[in-house]
C-alpha cells in the first residue's frame, strides 16, 4: 500500500526530494469506480461462491478502487479526474471518493507490485496530470452476508482465499 | 497395439476458443476425440484423456481460470487423472489448471498462479512466437514420449496472465528436482535468458510447460495445437522455409505436434 513519505530532516540529499511544505500540500485521494450496468464479473463471483458453499453470502459488488497521492488542490483534482475517461466512462460508470457506507463487508484486492506505471504516465504525459505522484488500483469487493459482523469477516476471508484472491501474486485487506 | 484409437475430450467452458484446433491436432496425431461442453460431467469417465483449450473461459472474470477451475466437471477430471488417465491444459486451460490446484499437485491447495505479464512495453494481453527448450528426458511426462531434453520448439503464445510465479519459495527448488519443469522459454539456440523477449512474460524459471508429480498432468502456456503444421509456422521460420515451393509438405506435423503423438502413445502404453 501508499505510504506518506515520512517527515525527515532536511539536508543537502533529500532537499530536492519532499519538503515539509510539499508534504503537506500532498494529499491521498480515493477513487472509487463502479459499474452502473449490470456487473457480470460480480454476478458470476457471487454464484461461484454460492456454488462453492457460501450460502449466506447474498449479494457481491465489485469496484475499481484507485489510490492518488497528489499534490496541490484536491477538490480540483477531484473535479477533474472523475472525467478522465480512461478510468471513468460516464456512460457506464459511477464514481465516488470514498467507500460507501453500508452493512456489506470490503475486501480490497492489490496484486503485489502491481504495474500501474502505464496509467501513471499516460495521466501524467498524456493528459497533463503533473501533480500525481503515485497511484494505485485495486478491486474493492462488497459482500452481502447474512451474519453478525465477526462472523461476516471471517467468512469475507474464507471467500477471499477460495476465490477472490490469488496469494502467490495478489494481497488482500478486510475493511 | 490396442485396437481402438484414444478418444479425447475437449473440454469446452464459455468463452474458450481454441478448441476446434486442439481437437484438430487430436485428430492429426491419430486420436478420435469430440469437443465435450463443460456441463456434459455425464459419461465423462468413457473418454481416455482430456484436453481444456485455451481462450477466455468465463471471461477470465476475476482471474484467469479461476470461475472454470470451480466447475464441477474438474472434480470429474481430478478424479480421471488420478486413475493415471492424461490431461493437457492449453493456455486458459493451463491457468484452470494451475488455480485448481492439479497443477504442479504436490500439496492439496493452490501452490501456485499465473500472474499478469511483466513486458517492459507492453501491458495486458501479449501474442507473438516465441521457442521453448525442453527442459526434461523424452518421456518424462505423457505429452514429451517424442521430444529429446534440449530440443528446440516453435511456439505462440496469447496471453495476458502467463507469467508462473509462487510465494512458495522452496516449491521451485522442488519442481527442478522432481523434473516437473517440461518447457523452458528460450532463445532460437537453447539459451535460457530470463529478460524479455525470450521469457515473454516474466515467468519465474522460464517455466512455460509444468506437469505434476506423477506426469500425465501437463499446463503449457504456449499453444502446441498452433503449432502442430509446418504451414502453422511463421514465414520466417527455418523450418517453413526448408519446405518453401512444396505446397503439400506444408500439411506435415510441426515439432508440437509431438505433445499430442506422445498423449496418445502415452494413452496407448498406460491406459487401454
Amino acid at each position: 500500500m501508499i505510504k506518506m513519505p515520512a517527515k525527515t530532516v532536511e539536508t543537502s540529499v533529500n532537499r530536492k526530494t519532499i519538503s515539509d511544505r510539499d508534504r503537506k500540500r500532498m494529499a491521498f485521494i480515493d477513487m472509487i469506480v463502479s459499474l452502473k450496468v449490470p456487473d457480470t464479473t460480480a454476478i458470476t463471483a457471487l454464484q461461484t461462491l454460492q456454488k462453492i458453499g457460501f450460502s449466506k453470502i447474498n449479494d457481491v459488488k465489485r469496484a475499481d478502487y484507485y489510490k492518488f497521492l497528489v499534490e496541490g488542490d484536491e477538490e480540483k483534482f477531484k473535479s477533474q479526474i472523475c472525467r478522465v475517461d480512461i478510468l471513468v466512462n460516464a456512460n457506464k460508470h459511477s464514481c465516488s471518493f470514498s467507500i460507501s457506507k453500508d452493512n456489506m463487508v470490503k475486501v480490497l484486492v492489490k496484486n503485489i507490485n502491481g504495474e500501474e506505471s502505464g496509467i501513471l504516465s499516460t495521466l501524467k504525459n498524456r493528459l497533463g496530470f503533473k501533480n500525481i505522484k503515485k497511484i494505485e488500483k485495486s478491486i474493492l469487493w462488497s459482500l452481502s452476508i447474512d451474519a453478525d459482523e465477526n462472523e461476516a469477516r471471517k467468512i469475507a476471508e474464507k471467500a477471499a482465499k477460495e476465490l477472490l484472491v490469488n496469494e502467490h501474486y495478489q494481497e488482500y485487506e478486510i475493511l | 497395439m490396442p485396437n481402438k484409437k484414444p478418444n479425447i475430450a475437449v473440454i469446452y467452458f464459455p468463452g474458450n476458443n481454441c478448441e476446434e484446433e486442439s481437437l484438430k491436432a487430436v485428430l492429426a496425431s491419430g486420436m478420435d476425440g469430440k469437443i465435450v461442453r463443460w456441463n456434459q460431467r455425464k459419461g465423462i469417465e468413457n473418454y481416455d484423456g482430456f484436453i481444456i483449450p485455451g481462450g477466455w473461459g468465463y471471461e477470465d472474470r476475476i482471474r484467469a481460470g479461476v470461475i472454470m477451475a470451480k466447475d464441477p466437471i474438474f472434480n470429474s477430471i481430478r478424479k480421471e487423472a488420478e486413475n493415471g488417465k492424461p490431461v493437457l491444459g492449453i493456455c486458459n486451460g493451463a491457468q484452470a489448471l494451475v488455480e485448481c490446484g492439479m497443477i504442479p499437485g504436490l500439496k492439496n491447495k493452490v501452490e501456485m498462479a499465473l500472474a499478469p505479464n511483466k513486458n517492459p512495453f507492453i501491458s495486458g494481453y501479449y501474442c507473438t512466437w516465441v521457442y521453448v527448450k525442453s527442459a526434461q528426458e523424452k518421456g518424462r511426462c505423457a505429452f514429451s514420449n517424442f521430444t529429446e531434453k534440449n530440443e528446440i520448439i516453435p511456439v505462440p503464445i496469447a496471453h495476458g496472465e502467463g507469467r508462473f510465479v509462487t510465494k512458495d519459495k522452496e516449491l521451485i527448488e522442488k519442481l527442478v528436482k522432481n523434473k516437473q519443469i517440461i518447457f523452458q522459454y528460450s532463445t532460437k539456440d537453447g539459451k535460457i535468458d530470463d529478460s524479455f523477449p525470450t521469457n515473454p512474460n516474466g515467468a519465474v524459471n522460464n517455466i512455460a510447460a509444468i506437469c505434476n508429480k506423477k506426469g500425465n498432468v501437463m499446463a503449457i502456456m504456449p499453444h502446441p495445437e498452433r503449432a502442430s503444421f509446418i504451414r502453422q509456422l511463421p514465414d520466417s521460420s527455418d523450418l517453413k522455409n526448408r519446405f518453401a515451393g512444396n505446397k503439400d509438405a506444408v500439411e506435415d506435423p510441426a515439432p508440437a505436434m509431438h505433445v499430442f503423438k506422445s498423449m496418445k502413445e502415452y494413452i496407448e502404453e498406460e491406459i487401454l
